[in-house]
């Protein structure tokens, strides 16, 4: 329960448009994955829509950001929409990547492409929790640990991946290159999630 | 006789608005750099809370006034030049120390030693009743574990409110303590918390935004807490009579803050040299007071 009677609108409103953003970096990864099982091109115009989405929303998050928060705290803020924005940028990349890939990718690689982007989904959610813990209180510890711990583990899969990748007989060039910007677009999705996590995790502590 | 009260008056009212451009930082510094309001809408503020202080001024109006019954023109003569000095120089040192050992050293004779020496006690007491106030507080709020939200808004109100008790303060404890040993008039208190408030509105900006940048590279939570115990424990005096200092009580705030953290956090060195300035410069103004007395 909050300690005031009033609650500020512009923080509620910045509170909002973050949570806004996450949901759609968690539809995008859901989509994505929906991609990458059926190469549809309307699957990837809706990565694309929710790609420039998610830009309005930063920029709308950017602009409130100015008439919301206490100074002290504006710079991590600012600093965590633009990493959050990138999340969608890496996924909307992923999939033009992917889309340039006419050849059918590995079984192998595709599983752990999943797992990549399934363990990203869920350091979204985790992310979200972040943000109730600033608005309501709680835990912050869990989600934070549960963020490290799935950065921890898209890590060993990257090298896992990369370790599989030198045994494979590549046939061309593009081919080779594909697949490595296709595994370094979905793997740098968490990196910019723990980011965030960690400009959340500054302001948390001050 | 009239004249040399008027001319007492008016080096009071001097030292008041000096005291408004220098002290105004202690209670608007944290709210500017915060930028919760602009600066001359502060003020306003600002203004209501020390008027509103000059209401309980006599208290320690009082305590000046029984301090000694000599002519106050030029121990505040002295002590206006010392201030200004203190000002220019940008030194913490306290005011109120300068204004009473002039004081006292300048009518030795007719001095209240007993009083002097409880008002010692109480600027030794003070930084120390701030700090042990701000290092409950810190670590009560710690605990609670506020969401950063309410955090946020308890900081936007808090702010403004220990800003606010600060300015109180400084219109019942620091001009009382320049214009006690003239007047203990309330109405001649009003006029000096009209000169204090100038003071802070013409002068006080530039010190305050120092004061606010350097607190935003610092916690605001700290700052809050640190302001918020100094009005608080100056309050306290306040209402026993005894001129204390704001500008210690925050030092003392601020290493309350810093205890929370562990003791290695406080920076030792700048504190002793802080603490030697506070017993150098009464010392000096008593000797110097006492010297010109003697001849």
């Amino acid at each position: 329960m909050s300690i005031f009677v009033f609650k500020r609108k512009p923080e509620k409103e910045v509170m909002n448009l973050l949570k806004r953003h996450i949901s759609l970096s968690i539809e995008g990864i859901k989509v994505f994955k929906e991609y990458i099982e059926n190469k549809n091109e309307n699957l990837l115009n809706t990565i694309i829509k929710l790609e420039k989405e998610g830009d309005k929303i930063r920029r709308k998050l950017i602009f409130n950001l100015y008439s919301a928060f206490l100074p002290s705290m504006r710079r991590e803020l600012n600093y965590a929409i633009e990493l959050l924005d990138e999340v969608l940028d890496s996924v909307r990349h992923g999939a033009l990547v992917y889309e340039l890939m006419e050849f059918e990718i590995e079984e192998n690689i595709k599983e752990k492409a999943f797992l990549i982007l399934d363990i990203s989904s869920n350091m979204l959610i985790n992310l979200k929790s972040l943000l109730e813990v600033f608005e309501e209180g709680g835990d912050f510890e869990k989600p934070m640990k549960d963020i490290k711990i799935g950065e921890e583990k898209i890590d060993d899969i990257y090298h896992e991946i990369y370790k599989y990748m030198v045994n494979i007989k590549i046939d061309s060039f593009w081919k080779g290159k594909l697949i490595c910007d296709f595994i370094d677009r979905i793997t740098a999705i968490s990196d910019y999630i723990e980011d965030v996590a960690d400009e959340f995790q500054i302001i948390y502590i001050r | 006789m009239i004249y040399i009260n008027i001319l007492a008056l008016l080096a009071g009212f001097y030292i008041a608005f000096v005291i408004g451009a220098n002290d105004a930082a202690n209670a608007l510094g944290t709210s500017f750099g915060a930028r919760i309001l602009p600066y001359k809408r502060l003020t306003i503020l600002f203004g209501f809370f020390v008027l509103s202080g000059t209401l309980i001024a006599y208290r320690v109006g009082n305590t000046m006034h029984l301090l000694t019954n000599g002519n106050p023109i030029p121990p505040l003569l002295i002590a206006g030049i010392i201030i200004t000095i203190i000002t220019y120089k940008g030194l913490p040192i306290s005011t109120h120390q300068v204004i009473v050992c002039a004081l006292v050293g300048l009518n030795f004779s007719s001095a209240d030693l007993k009083l002097f020496s409880k008002i010692v006690g109480s600027w030794i007491v003070s930084p120390i009743l701030s700090g042990a106030i701000a290092f409950i507080l810190y670590r009560t709020l710690e605990s609670l574990r506020i969401p950063v939200l309410e955090r946020e808004r308890l900081l936007r109100y808090g702010l403004l409110l220990s800003g606010g008790i600060v300015a109180f303060n400084l219109g019942a404890n620091d001009l009382p303590t320049a214009l006690g040993s003239v007047t203990n008039n309330t109405n001649m208190f009003l006029i000096g918390g009209f000169f204090l408030w100038m003071g802070a509105l013409i002068l006080g900006r530039e010190v305050s935004k120092t004061v606010g940048r350097e607190i935003i590279e610092l916690s605001l939570l700290g700052a809050f807490v640190a302001q918020l115990s100094t009005g608080i424990a100056v309050f306290i005096f306040t209402n026993f009579g005894m001129p204390v200092s704001t500008t210690q009580a925050i030092i003392g705030g601020v290493v309350g803050v810093g205890l929370t953290k562990g003791i290695k956090t406080a920076n030792w060195n700048t504190l002793k040299k802080i603490m030697l300035g506070w017993i150098l410069a009464p010392a000096c103004a008593l000797v110097i007071g006492y010297m010109l007395f003697k001849f």
